[in-house]
């Protein structure tokens, strides 16, 4: 299951919101992935989440796959509408 | 990812002679061209979609021309448009060429380098630029010469093992997000994304700089992939390699790729049990199988023992 988010917030995903995104994605059993640009990432991983060097504007894809997928794209959701309102 | 010849050229420290509005031009092709039989008027080949190379050969050849043949194919290089003409070390750059450049914003590079050694130079760095490229999640060491690929789900300790076999002299890639490209079938080059360059993260202690840490000889920017290693969770019911005798590969590209799975337990050294599939790897390329060896040996003695009886 997957879904588009459109990243708002003025700093673009930096170390805190990734580490807000990483921490919430591990929460859950399945494999959670990020991409930009063909470039995907585990969005488990705050390396590689930090390594996209995501800009305000850009259009994320996050993707889930296991047996909490639902469960995790709603909470990833609410994090990441947080960070845009920042 | 776009190559612009302002790129090319800082990174193989050209001057720009003139030209200069060209430089944002993108270079697009792997490919060389050396426009040596364009100069002596055969145009059919040109190649005018390639970055165009001349030496000392081309521009010796280019004075025996007469003043009018010089302006017509000179032009007739311009003309076409090809992203950017470099001059070898030791080459009187034509005026013509210099006026040229600026009359088609194509630049007109100097480099410092022979022409020969400038080729195969540009090959590879264009090579490494445009080829297709893959992200994968895993991270890259050298390990006394073979550059091993860890790999394995989030938190399993992929970065941990690869610190400790930092601590030991080995050299890091590139951790968590490895950047892979083919320079040729079974040569798998990887690296780490350029704002991930020397750091790791380690949790508990957070991102550190291996290279303030370890010194400068931790680091290594690139390494073609030898051998995966797959770290996985003890499975009582799943069925580990006892033997070696059989070797398992994984596909990147059209390379074929050495992989062994190594579960882990609190008993086992996963950084020792990584360091040793590495030698055993380099054993086996240099021509020695230390489970067939053993297993020879076993046949061997079974059937002397047979004998007897």
């Amino acid at each position: 299951m997957k879904k588009d988010f459109l990243i708002l917030n003025d700093q673009g995903v930096h170390a805190r919101p990734a580490t807000a995104l990483v921490s919430k994605a591990n929460e859950f059993k399945s494999n959670i992935t990020l991409t930009l640009d063909r470039v995907t990432v585990d969005l488990k991983s705050i390396m590689g989440v930090l390594s996209l060097g995501i800009t305000r504007g850009s259009l994320v894809t996050i993707e889930a796959i296991g047996p909490d997928e639902i469960h995790a794209l709603e909470e990833l959701e609410k994090v990441v509408k947080t960070l845009n309102l920042k | 990812m776009s190559l612009t010849v302002r790129k090319l050229s800082e990174d193989f420290k050209c001057q720009v002679i003139s030209g200069h509005k060209g430089l944002d031009g993108i270079v697009d092709k792997t490919q060389l061209s050396r426009p040596g039989i364009e100069l002596a008027g055969l145009f059919d080949f040109y190649e005018y979609d390639r970055i165009q190379l001349l030496g000392s050969k081309e521009i010796t050849f280019f004075w025996w021309l007469n003043e009018e043949d010089q302006e017509i194919r000179v032009n007739m290089l311009f003309e076409k448009k090809p992203p950017a003409f470099i001059f070898s070390q030791h080459v009187d750059i034509p005026e013509i060429f210099i006026r040229k450049a600026d009359e088609y914003n194509i630049p007109v590079l100097k480099s410092e380098q022979r022409t020969s050694e400038l080729a195969s130079r540009l090959y590879r760095y264009l090579f490494a630029k445009l080829a297709p490229r893959m992200s994968i999640h895993g991270t890259l060491l050298d390990i006394n010469g073979v550059g091993v690929l860890i790999q394995g789900s989030s938190g399993i300790g992929k970065s941990e093992v690869a610190l400790e076999l930092i601590r030991r002299g080995h050299q890091l890639v590139a951790d968590d997000r490895v950047d892979l490209y083919e320079r040729e079938k079974n040569f798998l080059v990887g690296e780490a994304p350029d704002i991930l360059k020397k750091y790791i993260e380690i949790r508990g202690i957070g991102i550190i700089n291996i290279v303030k840490l370890f010194g400068a000889s931790a680091f290594k920017e690139e390494k073609n992939v030898n051998m995966i290693v797959e770290l996985v969770h003890w499975d009582d019911h799943l069925d580990y390699d006892r033997l070696g005798l059989e070797q398992q590969t994984k596909k990147f590209f059209d390379s074929e790729i050495v992989y062994v799975k190594i579960p882990i337990t609190a008993a086992r050294s996963v950084p020792t049990l990584v360091e040793v599939a590495a030698m055993n790897a380099r054993l086996n390329y240099l021509g020695t199988n230390m489970a067939k060896e053993f297993t020879d040996e076993l046949n061997k003695t079974i059937q002397e023992k047979t004998k007897k009886k």
